[in-house]
């Protein structure tokens, strides 16, 4: 049951300064369609990763320091610190990471990476913005929903929160209002949202209160202003949300969560941290309260001078840990009482805003890149895929043929949004409901 | 306009130009939001108290910074702008802050110079209404008797005056305008 019923039409772009075209008619859609069961967890990597070092890597006893004139390519590994060593190889024959992919490397079986996208920026916001909705912002702005926002729209009806986004923006611009993310800065934040209040009034003065401000909500002055309007319809869906008694879910200092705390390698003194974000991703799902969650998976990505080499490494191996903590714990968790887990009902999807320079520059660091890379999971993806291919010089984008997934002349350079498109295909959605105005790319299910 | 109209037709008469019809006013914008340092200022302006707690260490955190990033107040880094819409986070610790608030101040020392200012209650109520929404309502306004009847729930004045003050931030008339 969607919180947001009684004016929800009007809620849904006040993000926007309320310049929302209103619903296409979700419910209807998600009534009609054969819909898929499907959850979605998106995965942030904050600051533009070095694909290099993760997830497009190239073999350093090919692409020599001698060469990198030819090539326009320094693989930067001999820069990192001795913890880090070169090429990692993974359970799939020919599936080769970078130094810094950390513990996902051990799901390579259960991964499509994407390789050879292309961003059309080196703007952090544009961007971001561009992989969370799969269209080009104008200037800085947000065009179009967040992909989980469309997601949440179309399968999101049955959830309490149909999407949740920790330290993600969200954007809806079309959507209804129970679409929307519930957004949060940290775990804790969470947890203090879904806290009931205070009760230091009796039941029948709570009673009173909430009767007068609905009667207030009834009032022209309210009506006659779309804010005023949707702050009523807001107050009423906050109560009806705390009124769950959700948040001790997400409690992970409780001793109920010991073993949550161990598998994601929670910090309880830093629960704004990724492992904790992580955490509460799998909760969310899995405890019926969302459909789709967008969380932080990593930080301080965005390294342009000689802190490329030392902290880069680290915060990228950082998120690929926990987000193969959360792999792990989703593949181990019984999708409602069925055979399959809950990995197998949950696309996971892992992303930046761009790549970082294929060469160092003068400080030792990595500026913006145009090119970028994804890797995929869970529910329906194709494991242990590479699709797509970036160029052996100056790893320029490729195009890349949709149904295949191999590189091919006559395909095309892979966005954001052909990932996005495949995924309402994947959940039984035919229609192009975002406009993103290109095919899926289908490759990426099996 | 009628000015323009005769110079433009100097041989019209008043008459004639008056059965010009006028062109309704164009509405005014809508109301916003305040943002969160606005609620945060008004609220510890009505009560005398702001919204605060004590953390793990024994220290004194003003809920209204710790929580900024979740309000949707702008980082500077990610955000340069506040979400100002009047969400189901924004509504849900506007509620915890005018309880935590309106309590404080009932059971303070300042009780009588933030929530009981008037000896009748209909009075105070006029009185406090007009603090928190500015709304200056004649005595025998009807819209007074919902919130009348709201104190007279209460077993003691300062409660009930509690209540109402809890009342009067979470309504739309405290935080837009």
């Amino acid at each position: 049951m969607p919180l947001l019923s009684r004016r929800s039409a009007l809620t849904a772009g006040l993000a926007l300064g309320g310049t929302a075209v209103l619903g296409p008619g979700m419910a209807r859609l998600a009534q009609a369609a054969e819909l898929e069961d499907r959850y979605y967890i998106f995965c942030y990597f904050n600051g533009g990763w070095d694909l290099l070092l993760s997830l497009d890597p190239r073999d350093p006893a090919e692409f020599r320091d001698d060469l990198k004139k030819s090539t326009l390519i320094d693989t930067g590994f001999s820069a990192l610190g001795s913890e880090y060593g070169g090429l990692v190889s993974s359970s799939v024959p020919g599936m080769v990471f970078g130094p810094c992919v950390g513990g996902l490397v051990d799901h390579a079986d259960k991964l499509t990476v994407v390789r050879g996208m292309s961003m059309d920026t080196l703007t952090h916001e544009v961007g971001r913005r561009r992989f969370l909705t799969g269209r080009p912002p104008a200037g800085l702005q947000a065009k179009g929903s967040n992909a989980s926002t469309v997601l949440a729209s179309v399968l999101g009806q049955g959830q309490p929160i149909p999407q949740l986004s920790i330290r993600v923006e969200s954007y809806n611009d079309r959507f209804e209002g129970f679409a929307s993310a519930i957004r949060v800065n940290s775990v804790q934040d969470l947890v203090r949202a879904l806290r009931p209040s205070s009760d230091d009034f009796s039941a029948a003065e709570e009673r009173a209160l909430q009767a007068l401000l609905d009667q207030a909500a009834d009032c022209p002055s309210i009506e006659d202003s779309r804010i005023r309007d949707a702050a009523m319809d807001y107050q009423s869906g906050s109560k009806e949300l705390v009124s769950l008694g959700l948040d001790a879910a997400f409690d992970f200092t409780s001793a109920q969560s010991a073993e949550l705390r161990d598998l994601y390698s929670i910090n309880v003194n830093d629960l704004g941290a990724a492992p904790a974000q992580a955490a509460a991703a799998a909760t969310a799902l899995t405890t019926g309260v969302a459909r789709t969650v967008c969380f932080e998976a990593a930080s301080g990505l965005d390294t342009h001078g000689p802190e490329w080499a030392s902290a880069h490494p680290a915060a990228l191996v950082k998120g690929f840990d926990v987000v193969a903590s959360l792999i792990a714990d989703l593949s181990t968790r019984q999708y409602k009482g069925t055979s399959e887990t809950w990995l197998d009902r949950t696309t996971i999807v892992g992303f930046s805003e761009f790549g970082r320079s294929t060469l160092l520059n003068s400080s030792g660091g990595r500026d913006h890149f145009l090119h970028n890379a994804c890797f995929l999971a869970g529910g329906g993806v194709k494991g242990g895929q590479v699709i797509g291919r970036s160029s052996d010089i100056g790893m320029a984008p490729t195009p890349t043929d949709l149904a295949s997934g191999l590189p091919s002349e006559s395909g095309e350079v892979v966005y954001p949004e052909h990932i996005f498109r495949a995924l309402l295909q994947g959940a039984g959605v035919e229609e192009d409901l975002a406009d993103y105005g290109v095919d899926p790319l289908m490759a990426i299910f099996e | 306009m009628i000015w323009l109209l005769l110079a433009c037709n100097p041989g019209a008469s008043i008459e004639q130009v008056a059965t010009v019809e006028a062109t309704p006013l164009a509405y005014g914008r809508d109301k916003k939001r305040m943002n969160i340092d606005q609620v945060a200022a008004s609220i510890e302006r009505v009560t005398g108290q702001s919204w605060q707690e004590l953390d793990e260490s024994g220290e004194q955190v003003q809920l209204f910074e710790t929580l900024s990033g979740s309000l949707g107040k702008p980082d500077y880094l990610a955000a340069t702008e506040e979400d100002l819409a009047p969400g189901l986070l924004f509504q849900k610790f506007l509620d915890d802050a005018a309880r935590s608030t309106c309590i404080a101040a009932s059971e303070s020392s300042d009780v009588g110079d933030f929530l009981m200012l008037m000896e009748e209650p209909q009075d105070n109520l006029r009185a406090l209404v007009l603090r928190f929404h500015g709304h200056d309502w004649p005595a025998e306004d009807a819209r007074l008797d919902p919130w009348l009847n709201l104190y007279g729930l209460s077993e003691t004045p300062e409660r009930g005056w509690a209540l109402v003050c809890v009342g009067l931030i979470t309504h739309p008339d405290f935080y837009t305008y």
